[in-house]
């Protein structure tokens, strides 16, 4: 015997409710209703039948009434839903209060629609880099923007698909407009980091091997010989340069030189990953490869070159025309001249000098100071044997 | 009779002690649970039932249940070898043993309620065939084992229960294992039971006979108990009995008193028959051995 | 009884299913719990049954690893039980019959002897039937060789893959019903993919033109939650399509990396624990093969690993839901 959940008879009408039998039925059918519309029926009498999947149940009046069934026999009702009324005269008027939805099973969906777009239009924006809530597109129905109005605007925008790398040619504008002198391996190397930096851009090269003239380095053209950097000046296609050559210190003095008196200004090009820390001061013209830290108090001159992992220790010197192969490690307090060149992998204990125009070969670990024009090597201490020798 | 039934267990007794030898030379794989004492079970039980058309399940004990119903002495030895030779492709090993209605499996209990299945097929089909499990004491350790008992009498269905009590559960003697009594556990589920000590294969046989007669012929449940001696390990090498007992044991096997009366009947006789079982074992090892290994049925 | 519909529920299906296999085969016998009519069975899937086939459609004590057992015995003497265990969740009872028993018969007896035992029980959640009642525990037999695990979803036609799978397993099955879909309307016309051994996968698209942004990909009970979602995210112009595979295990790869190739994202959805789950199987099998064709990793979605609570709200917590999968969808697509 059922009881169904029904309403204290706050207007003498009592609504019927449609029971949970069992857990594992929402819906059931209602089977018959064993009293005629209109008949008087008294609390705990049978009033209908109904069935779900395990059995067949009788419903009982809640309250004494005048029985106006809502729902037909036959009908599939659900869990909650009013099925009648047992009103308390047997005119009186009957509303059925709101019915829970039948149907699909209820979700609660992230989609906002009807909206200005689509999830689809959305997402797809998202992917080129844009906010679908910025854009200023009319949708082909009038009404909500979706995927084939977004691929439209993006067409017709010439937005860059997002896959494709940053070129270094791509100036915005705002940028320094860099010249590169040299476009052998340290001038890909130059070009290169420049990707990495927001406000400047490379505009050209120049080498003086004219095999490479009209060609291009990393997507940046080969404008001529180094002799054209005056004529570039003077057309204002570039704002600064820097000379890449990585190992030969005279040749990058002797360039620096010239091109300073035909009034060339230079700048420096630093990876975003190198460390420049408190109190480092630099000059002009030194490329500073990924990695590198110029370190507190350090002093560096002009027209240097260091390659990755170079460490310029705190309050150390360092000339102008340098050279440095990867992973040179000073200590703290060392005074490098000029024109000094640097093999890979170099140590230098603290507080030493290193004259001008020296060269220390790769592997060296320095533990006294050298004069200027001094060779440092390291002995060697491995053996090399190639099969079929 | 007496005869039929020393030859089998002879048999039996031989092939066992073979695969103990082997055992020892590294000719076999994983471990083998031998019956030897036990002989009479086998023989005395297996001989009461139709080898046509019962379905009879086994254990990892099962050598001898499997000897007595096929005397595939080739088939067992090729199979405990790993040879594709052997009655089940040298796959299953010694304890998963399959030939026409004869069926084992390794772990305890479990075989009890297939057996019990098999009851109820073959009094669906309606031929008169029985299902005969044959158990350890260890196994009524085991829950699925009531669970089957409870069903095979609610359901009046043709199953010969054969408990094989050989008072230890591996290392286990039956004083740790189970409280109360083995046999009356088949009573309280209204199975009839009958107990007798295993020693002399006629007493078993005729035993056997009357319990498959009552199973068979009114198609109800029956619980036999067979107290017998497990005179080896369980397996190998897991004997934590004393010297004393194996021997008391030993002094108690039912084989060697059969072969004296017999031999008294009739010497040569005796003489011929266990050459020729000698004959057949180093056969079936040769072939074994020239065989090559089963097939795994391996996706990869 | 049934509503004179035209169209049959998951569990008309079945139970139609299984009264034609007793009248036509005399080696079907049912055996579960409480099948005594009126009562019918926990789930009423053989409500009529055991009135019409007394002799073949019995009621057992409350025996689970027992009935199984029993199965195994009758299948290896070639007949067909169908043994139905009243909640997924219990078939741990029966897992040694199933494990040690079942699913190694065929290739350890090696004579061609064959199994064709069938277990059939509801699993699944949304009750609230709490921990031990709502599990999907299908997920304990993965990897076990030689035993089948069957799923029908929404979109299958649950009795006639039961009685096709009765007329020519040799493996012993494993056949789960998800609780919640025993009264919805079944359609399984469209398309199909072969599916293994006769146990086809359903293909369903939300879109008529045009190529698919996403697939599905779920057994069984899942495809509830994907049903409401079809239609509101072809609203949201995300074309889906939705791949449905009936047997759960082995797996229709083939089947799977067909539905993945046509977009390269792919999404599964399972009603069992994340960890170690049917997905991460899927997952892996389809990278292996589409390495390199995928846009993004696969992903999945499954319940939380912990237990269901009883409670709905609690419960929605743990399980996976429409909402949920709509939002991975998303977070798969940009």
């Amino acid at each position: 015997m059922l009881r169904p959940n029904t309403q204290p008879p706050d207007h003498m009408t009592t609504f019927i409710h449609a029971p949970l039998i069992n857990v594992n039925d929402d819906d059931m059918t209602l089977i018959e209703w064993t009293k005629p519309a209109g008949t008087r029926v008294r609390k705990g009498e049978v009033i209908a039948v109904i069935e779900t999947t395990k059995s067949t149940a009788d419903l009982e009046a809640g309250a004494d009434g005048f029985l106006t069934p809502l729902a037909e026999p036959g009908e599939t009702i659900r869990v909650g839903q009013v099925i009648g009324a047992l009103t308390e005269n047997l005119s009186d008027p009957v509303t059925p209060p709101p019915q829970p939805e039948k149907g699909a099973t209820h979700f609660q969906s992230a989609s906002h629609l009807p909206n200005r777009w689509t999830k689809k239009a959305e997402i797809l924006a998202k992917r080129h880099g844009l906010d679908i809530a910025a854009l200023e597109i009319s949708p082909a129905d009038g009404e909500t923007i979706g995927e084939g109005d977004l691929l439209g605007y993006l067409e017709s925008a010439r937005v860059t698909p997002p896959d494709e790398p940053r070129s270094p040619l791509d100036n915005t504008g705002g940028r320094e407009r860099v010249l590169i002198i040299g476009a052998g391996g340290a001038g890909v190397q130059i070009l290169d980091v420049l990707t990495r930096i927001p406000f400047q851009v490379a505009v050209g090269v120049l080498d003086d091997n004219p095999a490479l003239h009209g060609k291009t380095v990393l997507g940046a053209p080969v404008l001529g010989g180094i002799d054209q950097a005056a004529r570039l000046l003077a057309e204002e296609a570039f704002d600064a340069a820097i000379i890449s050559i990585g190992t030969r210190t005279a040749l990058r003095a002797e360039i620096f030189e010239r091109l300073r008196a035909a009034g060339v200004p230079f700048t420096n090009v630093i990876d975003p990953r190198a460390a420049i820390l408190t109190g480092a001061v630099l000059g002009v013209g030194n490329a500073v490869m990924p990695f590198v830290q110029i370190a507190a108090a350090a002093q560096v001159g002009d027209n240097n070159f260091f390659s990755a992992f170079v460490d310029i220790e705190h309050h150390n010197v360092v000339g102008s025309h340098c050279t440095f192969g990867p992973g040179v490690m000073t200590s703290g307090g060392v005074r490098i001249g000029s024109r000094v060149k640097f093999g890979a992998g170099v140590f230098v204990e603290p507080l030493l000098s290193i004259g001008d125009e020296c060269v220390v070969a790769s592997g060296v670990a320095l533990t006294r100071s050298v004069p200027a024009r001094s060779v440092v090597k390291a002995k060697a201490n491995f053996v090399v044997r190639t099969a079929g020798e | 009779m007496r005869w039929q039934f020393h030859e089998q267990m002879h048999t039996i007794r031989r092939v066992e002690e073979t695969l103990l030898e082997l055992f020892s030379k590294g000719l076999l794989f994983g471990t083998v649970h031998t019956c030897i004492g036990q002989e009479a079970v086998a023989v005395g039980v297996v001989n009461a039932l139709d080898r046509e058309q019962d379905v009879i399940w086994s254990n990892h004990r099962g050598h001898g249940h499997f000897l007595a119903y096929s005397d595939d002495v080739d088939g067992l030895i090729a199979e405990v070898m790993g040879r594709a030779t052997g009655v089940c492709g040298g796959i299953g090993g010694t304890q998963h043993l399959h030939t026409r209605n004869f069926y084992t499996n390794g772990v305890l209990g479990g075989t009890v309620p297939c057996a019990v299945g098999a009851a109820f097929a073959e009094k669906a089909r309606g031929a008169g065939a029985i299902s005969t499990v044959f158990m350890g004491d260890g196994a009524l350790g085991e829950g699925v084992v009531y669970e089957s008992m409870n069903i095979a009498a609610l359901w009046e269905l043709p199953v010969l229960f054969v408990l094989e009590h050989n008072g230890y559960a591996q290392s286990t003697p039956t004083s740790l294992e189970h409280a109360g009594d083995l046999a009356t556990r088949a009573a309280t589920f209204g199975i009839e039971c009958a107990q007798l000590r295993a020693d002399d294969v006629e007493k078993v046989y005729a035993a056997a006979q009357k319990a498959v007669a009552v199973v068979r012929g009114e198609s109800r449940p029956y619980f036999l108990v067979l107290h017998t001696d497990r005179l080896m390990p369980h397996s190998k090498g897991d004997d934590t009995r004393s010297a004393a007992e194996l021997a008391d044991l030993r002094a108690r096997d039912p084989l060697p008193k059969l072969r004296s009366r017999l031999v008294a009947e009739d010497e040569s006789r005796m003489a011929a028959l266990e050459s020729q079982i000698e004959a057949r074992l180093t056969a079936a090892v040769a072939a074994a051995t020239a065989a090559p290994f089963g097939k795994a049925g391996a996706k990869h | 009884m049934l509503r004179p519909n035209i169209m049959t529920t998951y569990l008309a299906s079945l139970n139609t299913a299984l009264r034609n296999l007793l009248a036509t085969d005399d080696r079907v016998h049912l055996w579960g719990e409480d099948l005594l009519d009126p009562y019918g069975g926990a789930f009423k899937v053989t409500a009529g049954l055991q009135a019409a086939y007394p002799e073949r459609v019995r009621t057992t004590p409350i025996s689970e690893a027992a009935i199984v057992g029993l199965g195994n015995g009758m299948a290896l003497r070639g007949y067909r039980p169908i043994v139905e265990l009243m909640f997924g969740d219990f078939v741990t009872l029966a897992a040694d019959q199933l494990i040690n028993y079942a699913a190694k018969f065929g290739a350890m007896y090696h004579d061609g002897a064959s199994n064709p035992l069938i277990v059939r029980t509801p699993m699944g959640g949304g009750r609230g039937y709490g921990p031990t009642h709502s599990q999907s525990l299908e997920k304990l037999f993965f990897g076990i060789p030689h035993l089948r695990i069957i799923a029908p979803s929404l979109y299958h036609d649950p009795g006639a893959i039961l009685t096709h799978l009765v007329q020519t397993t040799r493996d012993p099955v494993l056949f789960v019903e998800h609780k919640l879909l025993y009264p919805k309307t079944i359609q399984p016309e469209g398309d199909s993919l072969p599916g293994l051994e006769g146990v086809p996968t359903r293909l369903i698209r939300n879109y008529k033109t045009g190529k698919p942004d996403v697939t599905l990909i779920a057994y069984g009970g899942a495809s509830l939650w994907i049903e409401p979602l079809l239609p509101r995210l072809a609203a949201e112009e995300i074309r889906v399509l939705a791949c449905f595979p009936a047997s759960v295990q082995p797996l229709p790869l083939d089947d799977l990396v067909q539905a993945a190739a046509e977009t390269g994202l792919v999404l599964i959805v399972e009603e069992g624990t994340r960890a170690h789950g049917w997905g991460a199987e899927a997952a892996a099998g389809i990278t292996e093969i589409l390495w390199g064709r995928l846009k993004a990793p696969v992903a999945r979605l499954a319940a939380a690993d912990t237990i269901i609570p009883s409670a709905k709200p609690l419960e929605t917590e743990v399980l996976p839901s429409p909402e949920r999968i709509e939002q991975a969808i998303y977070d798969l697509l940009s």
